[in-house]
């Protein structure tokens, strides 16, 4: 369904960030994108929702399809007319409108109609919301607000949807809620989904497959099953140690381990 | 107690005619975060033109003024079009520079097309006045301001407020970037928004040259309607129509009360030193969006 094959992406287009990148994401199917800062997980989602554009980056090789259609060339809202919307990171919400208005400026894609079953959908997966409704949404707490953004994104009935870090300052517990949510949201509606986390732990737990991120290159990929499993993801992204042999950080070696990736 | 009265009259028209031309700013300041210097250019342009058509070609007054709002909407469209839609991601500070070199560029052309001499414009409304007792008159032409300015900012508020292209440009005005991220059509609003506020400076232009005459130095109305909005609030039309009379009327009594006692200038100064109370108060003014910090 989304298909990025050997992506590369330039800022002010001396600046490589993506150096080749192929991720696929099928129909329904929730992904996850776990990498350290810096790895290039947030530029590529720009670059599938077509926000690298004001920020002066370009997909320079290689090509984004969406059900056979090449959008690494569109604005931002013919990738969300086309069925794919961008939840950002940072809780981008609209501060000065109300909860229930930030929603609303999600129906504005598609127009007339269903706007009314749709904010129902909503309020029903996030009952929270219903009862701030009418406050400014800039007030809201942290985990609120990110429910404001996640139904906001609804209401414009993506069929993929990419989250950037919707875990960030959040308490554990409500982590926990918001990737139960995203999980029955997933399965009702068959969206599909690609989740940047930092998070490794809840995002191995709660997607299907897994893309690991390096230096602007995807370094490891796999059914999330099998990285749990995989003895690099536990050390460095799940932070168990192996149990026999307890290791001191003398002889720990980050970038050595790290090398053998590449 | 004439002498206030009168005042009162006088500074509330006044006052109003300062809202309508506040509108075109809180409109480009709601949808993109930039102070227009050019409205006041741009409303004596569009008397400038009105005049042209009516008195030059000798045009029907109401096609003359339908002619100008077309006009000014053409002018907001290209100059959103090939001007400002270039600069979307540079900083706002850049995009108001242009405006102000814009503003200084439409007055030389209206120099250039029209000349220095002040020009009086036809009449738009009949002579003649109502009586309040014997404590004030009004004048047809006054009244028709109060009445214009009131209405359309009621339209504007509800078009705010009710409509999706409304909620499109807080949206836009709140965060650009995720505004386009939900899909919403960023430059159509933008364009929308510089479109209906070159029409609403068009038509300012030609209500106050009415009482005024046509002059390009008349530009200078587009401070004091500046100093209105940022009282009011940039982002309030509620601010406007409150602050808009209050600060006529404050001219008005500032200028019959404090000029005897200063030696006059005080019309002028009056609005300014009250902007200046409010700005160190509420930086945001009186009716303006707060910024939101949590903490």
């Amino acid at each position: 369904m989304l298909n990025l094959v050997n992506v590369e992406v330039k800022y002010h287009e001396v600046i490589l960030v993506l150096r080749g990148v192929s991720l696929q994401v099928e129909k329904g199917q929730m992904v996850s994108l776990l990498g350290a800062n810096g790895a290039g997980k947030t530029t590529l989602l720009k670059a599938v929702s077509g926000i690298l554009i004001p920020e002066d980056g370009r997909v320079t090789d290689g090509y984004i399809e969406f059900e056979g259609r090449r959008i690494d060339r569109l604005e931002p809202f013919d990738v969300a007319e086309a069925g794919i919307l961008q939840v950002m990171e940072g809780r981008r919400i609209f501060e000065h409108l109300t909860a229930e208005e930030n929603l609303l400026t999600g129906a504005i894609l598609h127009g007339n109609g269903r706007t009314k079953q749709d904010l129902e959908k909503v309020y029903a997966y996030f009952p929270k919301l219903l009862q701030v409704r009418k406050r400014t949404a800039g007030y809201l707490s942290g985990g609120e607000q990110q429910m404001v953004v996640i139904g906001r994104a609804l209401m414009g009935r993506p069929q993929m949807l990419l989250l950037d870090e919707p875990s960030l300052g959040l308490a554990p517990i409500l982590i926990r809620e918001i990737f139960d949510i995203l999980r029955n949201i997933n399965r009702d509606n068959r969206i599909g989904m690609l989740v940047v986390e930092q998070n490794a732990k809840i995002a191995l737990e709660r997607t299907q497959y897994g893309y690991v991120m390096e230096n602007g290159r995807i370094v490891l990929d796999g059914p999330a099953e099998r990285l749990k499993e995989n003895e690099d993801i536990k050390e460095f992204y799940l932070g168990y140690a192996e149990k026999e042999k307890k290791r001191s950080y003398r002889d720990f070696k980050h970038y050595s381990r790290r090398k053998r990736w590449l | 107690m004439e002498k206030l009265a009168s005042c009162l009259v006088v500074g509330l028209s006044t006052g109003c005619i300062y809202s309508l031309v506040a509108i075109g700013f809180v409109l480009i300041y709601k949808s993109s975060g930039v102070l227009n210097f050019a409205q006041g250019a741009i409303l004596i342009l569009g008397a400038y033109i009105f005049y042209s058509f009516s008195v030059q070609l000798g045009l029907p007054m109401p096609l003359a003024i339908f002619l100008a709002l077309v006009f000014g909407a053409l002018l907001g469209y290209g100059l959103e079009r090939f001007i400002l839609d270039r600069l979307i991601g540079q900083p706002v500070l850049a995009i108001i520079l242009l405006t102000l070199a814009f503003s200084e560029l439409l007055k030389g052309t209206m120099y250039l097309a029209w000349g220095t001499d002040l020009i009086s414009a036809p009449r738009l409304f009949p002579q003649g006045n109502i009586n309040f007792g014997n404590l004030a008159t009004i004048d047809y032409s006054q009244l028709a301001f109060i009445i214009i300015t009131f209405v359309l900012v009621v339209l504007f508020a509800v078009f705010y407020n009710k409509t999706k292209i409304g909620l499109a440009m807080k949206a836009t005005a709140d965060d650009t970037i995720a505004a386009a991220n939900v899909g919403i059509k960023v430059r159509k609003v933008f364009a929308v928004t510089w479109i209906i506020s070159c029409i609403t400076a068009a038509a300012g232009g030609i209500l106050v040259t009415n009482v005024m005459g046509i002059h390009y130095n008349v530009a200078e109305i587009g401070f004091k309607a500046m100093a209105v909005a940022l009282v009011g609030g940039l982002e309030s039309l509620t601010g406007i129509i409150v602050i808009g009379p209050i600060l006529g009327i404050v001219e008005f009594l500032a200028a019959a009360y404090l000029d005897p006692l200063v030696g006059g200038g005080m019309r002028d100064l009056a609005p300014f030193i009250i902007l200046l109370i409010v700005l160190i108060v509420r930086p945001y003014g009186v009716f303006g969006w707060e910024r939101i910090e949590r903490i």
